[in-house]
């Protein structure tokens, strides 16, 4: 009697410590995996000194309605944004993990000029659509989905990752001769106090269409 | 929504009695006119104007003569079904409503509008820009009903030297690139406003381990390793394992 009920408490007990070692190690686990999101290396910055490259015939002014960066999986609709009233780009709701957003008073992307997207890095649940945008090369393809059914294929210049102080706003959201795109997330640092210290931003220019 | 969008496009194309209902969203194609970027602009600034009413057809010219922009030649861009021209709107011209027109190659006559505004003229310093913005959507939306205040914020004034059309791509490009860094910051004020300052796209979920996680993640180590001590006490108690 008192064997079997040492066997039952044992049993119990080691099927407690499995439980426990499973989920302990899943809890710290995961938090592992989510470390701070990639932030482009130096060797992804602009080349001051380099001319921009041609890039392909503007296209006609057409809304997005997706945007894809296959090399870091995205793929996500797009919705419009406006400016907050201090005049920074608005985002989008941070709780659609899986959307980003374009500046709709601005340039369509694929026509002459500075066309914006941009997406959150993270929510509060984790990360969101840009997350691995800082792990974006010079050269990757991001391909816009239009209204008008074409799809405008860019190539990514450059990542660079810029503080929210002294942003450079005619570099990241200027006038273009040609047709380009900005991609931009949070980056640089992070801390609890003041959240993420700037944004990461691709600069890329249209190569062609489909 | 299709639906609503469909009707608001159908009341809006009687409401204007065959001008040019330029739609918002590129797809709907096959829209008899002229479609005008940005419809609404300040004197001095250059609008595209572009069909896809002619079908493929060769260049073909059209009239500005009413805003006295005189005569713009619309060439058939990569995209087929579609010429795009670009004309500038005299410093000179008055607030007002004016019509462009085309003619396709089989004689159909094409319009469009462009309605001319000093509010944007106005704001040229970047403070103004913002409250233009919330300005310019009210006062657009008494001139011309809502649709085309919707469109107007989609399609603010471009700069002149982006949409410098191919046929001026040599000499006026000169008179154009001539905007260097002091003039470059204003000139978007004027006529397009762009965003200012980093865009607040993280909240910092997912970096850094979450603290509360972490000390359930230790206080369940805690627990197995409890536990397993003693079980192992128990083994070497010979106690029933």
């Amino acid at each position: 009697m008192r064997m079997s009920r040492g066997r039952g408490g044992n049993l119990a007990i080691a099927a407690v410590t499995f439980v426990a070692l499973c989920s302990g190690a899943w809890l710290l686990g995961s938090d592992a995996e989510t470390d701070a999101p990639p932030q482009p290396s130096a060797a992804q910055a602009r080349s001051g000194t380099q001319e921009d490259p041609l890039a392909a015939a503007a296209l006609p002014p057409s809304p997005p309605d997706r945007i894809r960066i296959p090399s870091i999986r995205v793929n996500a609709p797009l919705t419009g944004l406006g400016l907050t009233p201090q005049g920074s780009l608005d985002v989008p709701p941070a709780e659609k993990k899986n959307l980003a957003g374009w500046y709709e008073a601005g340039t369509t992307p694929g026509e002459r000029g500075t066309a914006i997207v941009a997406g959150h890095v993270d929510n509060a649940d984790g990360p969101a659509v840009f997350y691995r945008l800082g792990a974006l090369k010079k050269g990757s393809t991001i391909e816009v989905e239009r209204r008008d059914g074409t799809v405008a294929l860019f190539s990514v210049d450059a990542v660079e990752v810029y503080g929210a102080r002294g942003f450079p706003d005619q570099q990241v959201y200027g006038a273009s001769r040609r047709p380009e795109l900005r991609v931009i997330t949070c980056g640089g640092g992070y801390s609890r106090a003041t959240g993420y210290q700037g944004n990461v931003v691709v600069f890329a220019h249209l190569t062609g269409s489909r | 929504m299709r639906t609503a969008c469909l009707l608001t496009g159908t009341a809006l194309a009687v409401a204007v009695a065959g001008l040019a209902a330029v739609p918002a969203h590129g797809a709907d194609v096959g829209t008899e006119g002229l479609e005008v970027y940005p419809s609404t602009v300040a004197p001095g600034a250059e609008v595209t104007v572009n069909t896809s009413a002619c079908g493929a057809d060769s260049s073909m010219t059209g009239d500005a003569g009413a805003v006295g922009a005189g005569e713009f030649t619309l060439e058939p861009s990569e995209h087929e079904q579609n010429a795009v021209g670009w004309l500038r709107v005299p410093p000179s011209a008055q607030p007002g409503t004016y019509e462009i027109a085309a003619r396709c190659s089989d004689g159909k006559r094409l319009t469009g509008d462009v309605t001319v505004t000093l509010a944007s003229a106005r704001a040229s310093t970047e403070e103004s820009a913002k409250e233009r913005g919330e300005e310019r959507g009210k006062e657009h939306a008494e001139e011309r009903g809502k649709e085309h205040s919707e469109q107007l914020a989609e399609e603010p004034a471009k700069k002149p030297s982006e949409k410098r059309g191919k046929e001026h791509s040599e000499q006026p490009a000169e008179e154009h690139s001539e905007p260097t860094a002091g003039e470059r910051t204003e000139e978007p004020a004027q006529e397009q406003v762009h965003p200012r300052g980093s865009v607040k796209t993280g909240v910092g979920g997912a970096p850094g381990p979450d603290p509360a996680r972490t000390a359930a993640g230790v206080a369940a180590l805690a627990v197995a390793a409890a536990g397993g001590t003693w079980l192992l006490h128990r083994r070497a108690r010979g106690d029933g394992i």
